[in-house]
């Protein structure tokens, strides 16, 4: 497999000490959905806007095929790595197709020329994110999902192989979650298996959703303060030793259903500690 | 985001052909048949007065000329001040921005009314006395150099390492106009005793266009020219800094070189316009809107437009002034707030979505 993403000793502490990386590994291959879990304040967000160039780490390298991210200039690094932010600020005053448009901004020409390939390319990234059918709408008349989807199709039309999502999820409803994290994976295998692995896309996913991490994640980066706890495939990192000490008790443990040709994946869901009913409390 | 491009053109040309219409419109307005100026005389002496062709021979010549320094000033002046507002709303990406927000305005008004209490007066309603060409040169100097000054200032706190911050530069601008207006005020009430000089600082708060030389028009030119030529660079990054800074900078956007190319072209357009004209108060607030409503949130049409517009209003002003308005002595900044507000408001309740959707 070819190494898209090489991540060494990666540290970032903000202005007033707060250690938010501590020497965080990662290796992210092409044709890989790798879901970076952990609390609020473990480092996720930290990380991606490490990697997406918005941040600079204090320390620790990042290497994008081989070639450290810190040598490529901003346009360059846009085309490497696409970033999808978990909301927009604010949603621009534009259609759907204009604001894709945005994502070749990496490649326009002065004063924003666009050319055939740029337009061609908004179209590939709207097909590929289920969103054409929108293309000619306001953004501001989609709902959550279908811009989520817009978004996506903005970071396609990068054409970068290395794909940031930024609890792309936290807003949608649980159909829209389960379309979305389809359609990521959709993004990264399917690429990856029709073009030569040269090509292949990679994702990087900060999520809370620990059931869908089980069920789509190839691999699994659990952060807690900052540190890298546990990193592997899902099963060795979704059970009950190795997330209660991150995320406490309230979870709840069990398994998917078998699916056709694979193994059952974890399921695991935000639940209520059990009550104990204490015999000594009411006294007699 | 999309250009709405034909209809940009289309609004393009007809503001480009209104302000040489206007300007030619200034030279004439309220002059004797005896100097009744055909458009071609007034080509004459233009390039007559920068030393191509003979002119037009005295008076007619010193005449147009005095006429067409006005008319030139106000159309730069309304073109610098728009160019600035329409910049600036897109990098607080606020529709409530004008150049006055990064403290640009008051500190050329400070400078300006420093040099005015030194001088001991600046003669009747800001007409340099030929005799005292030195006193004109000096008020613009001081404007010029307030206005850099407090633009430095505010943004140097608003910078930490090298990156600048929006929101600190908002509140560090209006902190500092805050203070330069009590440095002001103070200075008004010490000189309130003297007439001369109490009198020239309230008319040089109210802007005028009055009497300009032909130095003044080259500095508030080549100003607009320097400033302008910022806007390819920055007019479609303006459009992807709409999804907040961080957004814009993952697409591959150099944010701190586009603030900074910003920062100095709306510092260049507004203190040389400020410092030539005065306080010409609503042009950067209102025109942008203006536009944004007729050719859309696009940049690389808004900052063009923007410009064309802004000089097509401030000398339809003057004009109207001068033509309707002159027993009354009402001056332009006037008659535009006057004009300007009701038909801003006019504008925001017709089409709220100008609003909600900044």
């Amino acid at each position: 497999m070819v190494t898209l993403l090489e991540v060494r000793a990666l540290t970032h502490e903000y202005d007033g000490g707060l250690r938010a990386l501590d020497a965080v590994d990662l290796d992210l291959s092409a044709g890989e959905v790798v879901c970076v879990l952990g609390p609020n304040g473990s480092g996720k967000s930290t990380l991606l806007r490490a990697l997406s160039g918005v941040l600079t780490a204090t320390g620790g390298t990042i290497a994008l095929e081989g070639r450290p991210v810190s040598g490529l200039g901003s346009r360059e690094r846009a085309r490497a790595i696409a970033s999808v932010p978990q909301v927009l600020q604010a949603l621009p005053d534009s259609d759907v197709a204009g604001f894709v448009l945005g994502g070749r901004y990496p490649y326009l020409g002065w004063w924003g020329k666009a050319r055939d390939g740029d337009r061609e390319a908004v179209r590939r990234a709207l097909r590929e994110a289920d969103a054409e059918e929108w293309e000619h709408r306001r953004l501001g008349e989609l709902s959550g999902g279908q811009c989520q989807r817009v978004l996506v199709a903005r970071a396609l039309a990068q054409e970068a192989r290395l794909l940031l999502f930024d609890e792309p999820t936290a807003a949608l409803d649980p159909e829209h979650q389960v379309l979305l994290f389809e359609l990521f994976a959709r993004l990264v295998h399917e690429r990856t298996a029709e073009s030569s692995e040269a090509g292949g896309r990679g994702a990087l996913i900060a999520t809370h959703e620990l059931a869908l991490a089980g069920r789509f994640a190839d691999r699994i980066l659990l952060l807690d303060g900052g540190r890298v706890v546990a990193s592997g495939a899902p099963r060795d990192v979704l059970r009950e030793d190795v997330l209660k000490p991150v995320y406490g008790p309230h979870l709840h443990y069990g398994s998917g259903p078998a699916e056709e040709g694979t193994e059952a994946r974890p399921l695991i869901v935000p639940w209520p500690r059990p009550k104990v009913r204490s015999s000594t409390a009411r006294g007699s | 985001m999309r250009l709405k491009t034909r209809g940009a053109w289309t609004l393009g040309v007809t503001l480009a052909l209104a302000w040489v219409l206007l300007t030619y419109a200034s030279v004439r307005a309220g002059l004797d048949d005896k100097y009744a100026f055909s458009f071609g005389d007034v080509a004459r002496g233009l390039a007559g007065s920068v030393g191509w062709g003979e002119g037009l021979g005295a008076p007619a010549q010193a005449i147009v000329e005095l006429r067409l320094w006005r008319a030139l000033t106000g159309g730069a002046v309304g073109a610098s001040l728009a160019l600035a507002g329409a910049l600036l709303q897109g990098l607080f990406r606020n529709g409530l921005a004008s150049p006055s927000v990064v403290g640009v305005t008051a500190g050329s008004v400070l400078g300006a009314s420093v040099a005015i209490a030194l001088i001991g007066g600046y003669g009747s309603g800001l007409v340099a006395l030929r005799s005292n060409l030195i006193t004109p040169a000096l008020v613009t100097a001081c404007a010029l150099a307030g206005a850099v000054l407090v633009t430095w200032i505010v943004v140097s706190l608003a910078t930490t390492g090298r990156r600048l911050s929006v929101p600190t530069l908002l509140l560090a601008g209006i902190a500092m106009n805050t203070l330069v207006g009590g440095v002001l005020a103070a200075l008004q009430s010490f000189t309130l005793q003297d007439f001369e000089v109490s009198r020239a600082i309230l008319a040089w708060t109210f802007g005028t266009l009055d009497d300009r030389s032909g130095w003044q028009v080259g500095l508030v030119w080549g100003a607009l020219v320097c400033s302008a030529a910022v806007v390819p660079f920055v007019a479609l990054e303006l459009d992807l800094f709409a999804g907040g800074e961080e957004d814009a900078e993952a697409l591959g956007v150099p944010v701190q070189r586009i603030k900074a190319l910003v920062i100095f072209a709306v510092t260049l357009a507004t203190s040389a316009a400020v410092s030539v004209a005065g306080q010409i108060p609503f042009v950067g607030l209102v025109v942008p809107h203006v536009v944004r409503s007729i050719s859309g949130a696009s940049h690389r049409a808004l900052l063009p437009l923007s410009m064309l517009l802004g000089a097509v209003f401030l000398l339809g002003c003057d004009v109207a002034q001068r033509t309707w308005f002159a027993d009354v002595g009402i001056r332009p900044g006037v008659l535009m707030s006057l004009v300007g507000g009701p038909f801003f408001l006019f504008l925001l309740v017709k089409n709220r979505r100008l609003v909600s959707s900044w």
